[in-house]
């Protein structure tokens, strides 16, 4: 359990200086190649850390995720292209598609516990990319959806607006999402309802026996979790530009439970810092011989293993060591 | 009628394959605890050993698929030593984790040295026949009959011997089965090469069929997941029975409704059941 | 004030084949420490369960405060008044002593969604009064000084004060402790009984368990004594103790005569 940190902590210095420079990060990183690193690394950041809550903070394993990610971003094209609704809200309503699919798959996946909670929602990734996959006539199926445009211009107030198809402009468009995402759960994860399901996480039967109700704690974690899956596909989709039914894949889902556990799961900013360190080895491995999944796969038993927190988990550790331990 | 043999037979023949799969699986868990989501991509590679073995080695395709068990005998030996067992007292999640880590290894170091391609292999046996007026491959035939030797040799090693009796113990309660002198590693580490063998011999029958890619595993454990949750995570039975009624399941709804939907069958059964019944048909916990 | 604050009918419940609870009848009056005792295996702990929602009644009744709260799921009762410890001391082991009292004022308080997002004044009151509870808790049990230590880092007997205390931030009418003095020396013991004599003191009901016979005799003002799922005798610490049939359930035939 993270105690409030005072105003004036090292902690909250560091991450505000994080901000301050991500937000400053196109005005002398003008490579696109970069720039699409980094914007990549906030959706799949934005996505790992929403999977964060169920996960880590409320202790179920959820393997549904990729589908939910892939619904938000399939909701969002086929508004678009096929309704012609405008981007922003085809944004709201795509979130509240895939907050519908995270009810109606939530209320009967968690019913079941552990093990068989994490094979039943692997399932229904499968289900779910399946359907994307054979609905041509909705979806496009293996075709694929193409021609998913950039959000529409924003009108300022004093004439003008702000257009979202450079790069620039995208970038800062994921990384306000990205603060929004992380401020919510942050907001969550320190409140009483963070300690709910925090307390589901550490004994649910212990929970339920101080009034605590299991069921709709669950569903609450798991609709907030989807809800930012959602949003990230959204987002991805309009960067992208292109979908396709692998998106929704359980290797998608995997990525994204990877980013958790090799940042720190149950850390708030761990998913993000796996996020980003996998994101950028892996488009910076792309040309290398090296086939980047075994590279992958490697990383992650050695962490597994040897590192059982994480990297957050593990920088906690030498930090507490460094400082004489903090009462804890 | 006579797709209708053909659709069931085939549906054995699928069931077969899944049953040892869920075998190896169930047997896994019993020992473990937790599902080994490795199993897929080790059954991948016991179809690619035989494959290398059948077709560069020459060697007699029999002869290919027992040296394959043994091998990934051998591999699943040392996965359990390497990973499994560090991980025993942490949190399910972490061996999870590590299976997955391990599947990358496996699927896409398969993708790197043989290539995304499904790879054939000739049908050992060409031999047709005619029942009831439909075509049955004799090919066919023998994956059913191999699957039922080794589902009977299996119960006669677990129920019949000594060391069978040491892994149903260990299965039962870990321990009281230390603590009644049986050397609880190695029944872990027999349990994870008679699961892996299990894996590998029901790839190399299917292989003449199906083709050999490195994807083959995912859909495959997936159904295992699907098959010994219905019948009870550690249970034989359960897996046998479960098996052969997916792989009918499957076949009979890919014939007679659309084949691309198949898999959302099966899955939705899944789901159906567990969302009236959380801990599976026979599960206990 | 004596009235019936918990009411217990026919109590029956099976496992399989096994009948572990026949046909109970008991009640607990506000204010007092009634104490349920019996060898291992006579259904005692299975009641807590029953009571407090965690396995369905297979018959009878249960009646808290004159409502009908038979098979209602544990957070209902929980929020209803009832509050459990339970034998194999259970707290939240990752989290420190503070944070394990803090979430056990929760059901108390609304935390709903778009005030915890916003941040509104509502929310911050009511995390202030379940900090603010879990401090009276912290003082009423004595662990002020380890509220910072990780709950799974504590003593036996520090753990189970912490369990009690978990169940008093719920604030509860009426509390059932399983076996409260269990795995603990006889110096602490004496510190657990102070304790539940205070929890009498302000006003909580208290129902417990227990094993051993100082406690389970002392501390009481009602025993009821059960033997194979069945109340052999119920009544004043004193009787019961002389109680023949009583004797031959502990001891056997030959030291009742």
């Amino acid at each position: 359990m993270e105690i409030p940190a005072n105003l004036y902590s090292p902690k909250r210095l560091i991450v505000l200086l994080l901000i301050l420079l991500a937000f400053t990060i196109p005005f002398f990183v003008t490579s696109r190649f970069y720039l699409h690193i980094l914007i990549m690394c906030f959706i799949w950041g934005m996505a790992a850390t929403s999977m964060n809550l169920l996960m880590g903070y409320t202790g179920q394993v959820n393997l549904a995720h990729g589908a939910f990610f892939g619904i938000g971003a399939y909701a969002a094209g086929l508004l678009i292209l096929k309704l012609g609704v405008n981007f922003w809200p085809a944004l709201i309503l795509a979130c509240m598609i895939t907050v519908a699919c995270g009810f109606f798959i939530g209320v009967l996946a968690l019913r079941t516990k552990g093990s068989y909670f994490a094979i039943g929602t692997m399932c229904f990734n499968v289900i779910v990319t399946v359907i994307i996959d054979s609905w041509e006539e909705l979806t496009e199926g293996a075709r694929g959806l193409l021609g998913i445009p950039r959000p529409s211009p924003i009108p300022l107030p004093l004439g003008g607006q702000i257009t979202f198809a450079s790069m620039p402009s995208y970038y800062y468009l994921v990384l306000i999402f990205l603060l929004l995402t992380l401020l919510v759960i942050y907001r969550i994860v320190h409140s009483m309802m963070g300690r709910s399901f925090m307390a589901i996480r550490g004994n649910e039967e212990l929970a339920e026996s101080i009034g605590i109700h299991a069921m709709r704690t669950k569903l609450l974690s798991f609709l907030i979790s989807t809800v930012f899956a959602g949003l990230a596909g959204v987002l991805y989709a309009s960067y992208i530009g292109f979908l396709s039914p692998e998106i929704s894949d359980y290797h998608v889902t995997f990525e994204f439970l990877i980013f958790c556990m090799i940042g720190g799961l149950g850390t708030l900013g761990g998913p993000l810092i796996g996020a980003f360190i996998l994101t950028v080895i892996s488009e910076l491995l792309h040309g290398v011989a090296v086939p980047r999944l075994v590279a992958y796969g490697f990383l992650l038993v050695i962490i597994i293993i040897f590192l059982r927190g994480g990297i957050v988990g593990g920088v906690r550790m030498l930090w507490m060591r460094f400082s004489g331990g903090e009462g804890r | 009628m006579s797709l209708f043999i053909q659709q069931v037979l085939n549906g054995i023949m699928l069931g077969s394959v899944y049953s040892l799969v869920a075998l190896g699986l169930t047997l896994e868990y019993g020992i473990l605890h937790i599902p080994n989501f490795t199993h897929g991509a080790l059954y991948m590679a016991g179809a690619y050993v035989t494959f290398l073995l059948a077709t560069s080695a020459g060697l007699n395709f029999w002869l290919a698929m027992v040296i394959s068990m043994i091998a990934l005998a051998l591999i699943g030996i040392v996965m359990e030593r390497l990973v499994y067992r560090p991980l025993m007292l942490e949190s399910p999640l972490s061996s999870f984790i590590a299976a997955i880590g391990m599947i990358f290894i496996f699927v896409d170091g398969a993708l790197y040295i043989f290539g995304p391609d499904f790879k054939r292999f000739p049908p050992v046996h060409t031999q047709v026949f005619q029942v009831l007026g439909t075509t049955i491959t004799f090919q066919r035939i023998i994956i059913i009959l191999v699957t039922v030797i080794l589902i009977v040799l299996l119960h006669l090693f677990i129920k019949k011997t000594l060391v069978g009796a040491t892994i149903e113990a260990t299965a039962q309660d870990m321990e009281g089965a230390r603590l009644m002198g049986i050397n609880v590693k190695r029944v872990r580490m027999m349990v994870f090469a008679l699961g892996t063998a299990l894996a590998a011999a029901a790839a190399s029958l299917i292989a003449p069929i199906h083709l050999v890619h490195p994807g083959m595993g995912g859909p495959v454990i997936l159904k295992a997941f699907v098959i010994i949750i219905l019948g009870g995570m550690g249970s034989i039975p359960g897996a046998i029975i479960g098996g052969f009624l997916l792989g009918l399941v499957e076949s009979l709804s890919g014939g007679y409704i659309s084949t691309s939907y198949h898999e959302v069958f099966s899955f939705g059964v899944l789901v159906t059941v567990l969302a009236i019944r959380p801990t599976g048909l026979f599960g206990g916990k | 004030m004596n009235q019936k604050l918990l009411e217990v009918q026919g109590l029956c419940k099976d496992f399989g084949g096994l009948r572990a609870v026949d046909e109970v009848d008991f009640h607990v009056r506000e204010g007092e420490i009634f104490s349920i005792i019996g060898p291992n295996g006579s259904g005692k702990t299975t009641i807590f369960n029953v009571i407090t929602g965690f396995h369905p009644a297979t018959q009878g009744k249960i009646f808290f405060r004159g409502e009908n709260i038979t098979n209602l799921k544990p957070y209902t009762v929980a929020q209803k008044g009832i509050a459990r410890t339970f034998q194999l001391t259970a707290v939240f082991s990752r989290d420190t002593v503070f944070d394990n009292l803090v979430v056990g004022h929760r059901l108390r308080v609304k935390a709903g969604l778009l005030g915890t997002v916003f941040g509104g004044r509502l929310t911050r009151q009511e995390e202030g009064r379940c900090r603010k509870k879990a401090e009276e808790v912290l003082e009423f049990t004595e662990l002020t000084r380890d509220r910072n230590k990780i709950a799974g880092s504590l003593t036996q007997e520090a753990q189970k004060r912490l369990s009690i205390g978990m169940a008093l931030a719920t604030e509860p009418k009426l509390l059932l402790l399983d076996e409260p003095t269990g795995g603990v020396n006889f110096k602490e013991i004496n510190n657990l009984v102070s304790l539940i004599e205070k929890i009498k003191k302000g006003g909580v009901t208290v129902c417990l368990i227990e094993h051993k016979m100082k406690v389970a005799m002392e501390l009481p003002d009602r025993v009821m004594v059960l033997n194979y799922g069945r109340k052999i005798t119920e009544g004043a610490p004193g009787e019961v103790s002389q109680d023949k049939r009583v004797i031959e359930a502990y001891l056997g035939k030959s030291y009742a005569a």
